[in-house]
């Protein structure tokens, strides 16, 4: 039986002063602590300085036991292995320059598991820097999105791997999840939404898979960066609007296995700049400005039996040096026929438009986008290719939608 | 008014705005809109940005000094003027010539080198990690790139 320590506070909604010296009542009770022991906050407002946990034990919060920063400091900083943060609410770190305040710091953490806690106005909430084997489950963070006052990250993890982030809602800081130096994570089922910059933002984070995640209406969408081995199945990534915005920006990425995706409602819904091998499979392309945009350092692209349905663009490459592989894809725009009925057209379908070619190279062309005279250049370029590239083509287009994909 | 004189007025507003548009101050930075030139990031963090005028003219905005260095070290041409951003000032971009580079905690910059910028001026802050130049920045960039793995990291500065 695990030893449970509780920790007798006479009032714990009377404020415990801020420059209270020395460790408060929590701190004194991780301090009397064995390994293995739970100390229990209990319910009520707790304000004391930053707790410093510094030996394997579970923290754990009583319904209603709330962690306050009063916009100084963060709250509680692991340094010790297998230690468990449960059930408690962390809320008002305040902001700071000078440090990456966190609402939860593990600092060189193994095998930490935070589950089931609340995060209210933190600059950071929960901040993993060097840690192996943590896992991330169940929070709910929610920041103060205002564009003036600098926000840190919901889920930031620096230096770290073999980490596990499932089935948390991340809301209103800079970026939902944020990974640098971070390999092999398994990031699953979580809902990231309305943050200022990025839904999911990692670079040199290597051989990690992200599952059945939302990525919904942030800032610039999605930006994954300078990593290699990567696969993302199942995801959404919609409605994120701009100019500099996308449903997923791959940049200088390579190995990365795209399936069963939604990318739906967004500028453009997935951007390859410097993508080496990417393998889009199953994927369904909606309602989006431009469904996908590959750029002349991205070659090794085969696209298969993905949907595009909607979109004002279906492909466009900004050169014809672009090598992609499309075949078996379904485009609402193909108007071929398949008199042999094996399911695939008979004639090959050509995604690039020739307006969208000219848009590429002039934006502001943007404005004729449904005038007559486009629609006469596109039809004369369908007859005659001279400027859409003729290596980007599906030479078997699917004749029956898969079934639509309900973002 | 005379014809002449809304003629006069009308030049010298042309005029004006004709300099402003090539005025020497720093260009300004659209935080989590603006995408970095270099590595296409929007640029978000108020303490890192970065930007430049080049050699024709054309104003070029950058999440970090790593990006700004690593840009500089592409550009055929002398741009004309760099801006960095105070760290201690965020959000306000300033004449590279009045700053000095510090490199950085690590984890702390947008990208992964790390530098970091204060006036000349200030005494010691928190940050004050190794010294450099611009151009040693600029030959660890060209040299490496961007990036420094978490192994090769100098010892972490704290939080």
């Amino acid at each position: 039986m695990i030893p449970v320590c509780l920790i007798a506070l006479l009032a714990p909604s009377i404020a415990l002063p801020a420059s209270a010296v020395g460790p408060g009542p929590i701190a004194l009770a991780v301090a009397a602590a064995t390994p293995g022991d739970t100390v229990v906050v209990p319910a009520g407002v707790h304000r004391e300085p930053t707790i410093v946990i510094d030996r394997s034990i579970t923290l754990r919060g009583a319904p209603g036991a709330i962690l306050d920063g009063e916009g100084v400091r963060g709250l509680v900083e692991v340094r010790a292995p297998e230690v468990t943060i449960t059930g408690l609410t962390f809320r008002n770190t305040g902001s700071s320059y000078i440090e990456d305040r966190a609402a939860l710091l593990l600092d060189g953490a193994r095998d930490c598991v935070v589950t089931d806690n609340h995060f209210d106005a933190t600059f950071f909430a929960i901040y993993l820097a060097r840690t192996v084997g943590c896992v991330v489950r169940g929070n709910i963070v929610r920041g103060v999105p205002t564009s003036e006052a600098a926000t840190g990250n919901a889920v930031h993890s620096w230096g770290s791997h073999d980490l596990t982030v499932t089935n948390n809602t991340l809301s209103g800081h800079r970026d939902g999840l944020y990974f640098e130096f971070t390999s092999h994570a398994t990031v699953t089922g979580n809902r990231s939404t309305g943050n200022l910059r990025y839904g999911l933002h990692f670079m040199y984070a290597d051989s990690s898979t992200y599952a059945g995640n939302q990525f919904v209406a942030n800032g610039s969408g999605v930006a994954v960066m300078y990593s290699h081995q990567v696969a993302m199945t199942d995801n959404r990534f919609g409605e994120n609007h701009g100019p500099s915005s996308y449903g997923l920006l791959l940049k200088e990425i390579s190995d990365v296995r795209l399936q069963g995706n939604t990318f739906d409602h967004n500028s453009t819904g997935l951007l390859a700049d410097g993508a080496n091998r990417v393998e889009a499979i199953g994927n369904a392309f909606t309602a989006n400005g431009w469904a996908i945009r590959l750029l002349a350092s991205t070659g090794g692209g085969h696209f298969a039996a993905n949907a595009f349905r909607g979109n004002s663009f279906d492909v466009v490459v900004n050169s014809n040096r672009t090598t992609a592989e499309f075949i078996g894809n379904w485009w609402d725009a193909y108007r071929g026929w398949d008199l042999d009925r094996d399911g695939t057209g008979d004639v090959p379908y050509h995604p690039v438009r020739l307006f969208a070619v000219l848009v590429e190279r002039a934006p502001a062309a943007m404005l004729l986008q449904r005038s007559l005279f486009v629609r006469v250049l596109d039809a004369a370029e369908r007859t005659v290719p001279l400027l859409t590239p003729t290596s980007v083509v599906d030479r078997r287009p699917a004749m029956v939608a898969p079934p639509a994909v309900t973002p | 008014m005379t014809r002449r004189d809304l003629l006069q007025a009308a030049l010298a507003a042309i005029g004006t705005n004709w300099l402003a548009g090539c005025a020497a101050g720093p260009p300004t930075l659209a935080y989590d809109v603006d995408e970095c030139a270099f590595c296409r990031m929007t640029i978000s963090d108020r303490r890192f940005g970065a930007a430049a005028r080049s050699a024709t003219g054309r104003t070029v905005r950058f999440d970090s000094i790593e990006c700004l260095a690593g840009w500089v070290e592409a550009e055929p041409a002398a741009p004309r003027a760099l801006w960095v951003t105070d760290a201690m000032v965020p959000g306000v971009l300033v004449p590279i010539s009045t700053v000095r580079f510090h490199r950085a905690p690590p984890g702390t910059s947008p990208m992964g080198r790390g530098y970091l910028a204060v006036t000349s001026t200030r005494g010691a802050t928190a940050w004050d990690g190794e010294r450099l130049s611009w151009a040693e920045i600029r030959r660890e960039v060209a040299g490496a790139g961007v990036r420094v793995a978490p192994d090769t990291a100098p010892a972490h500065g704290g939080h």
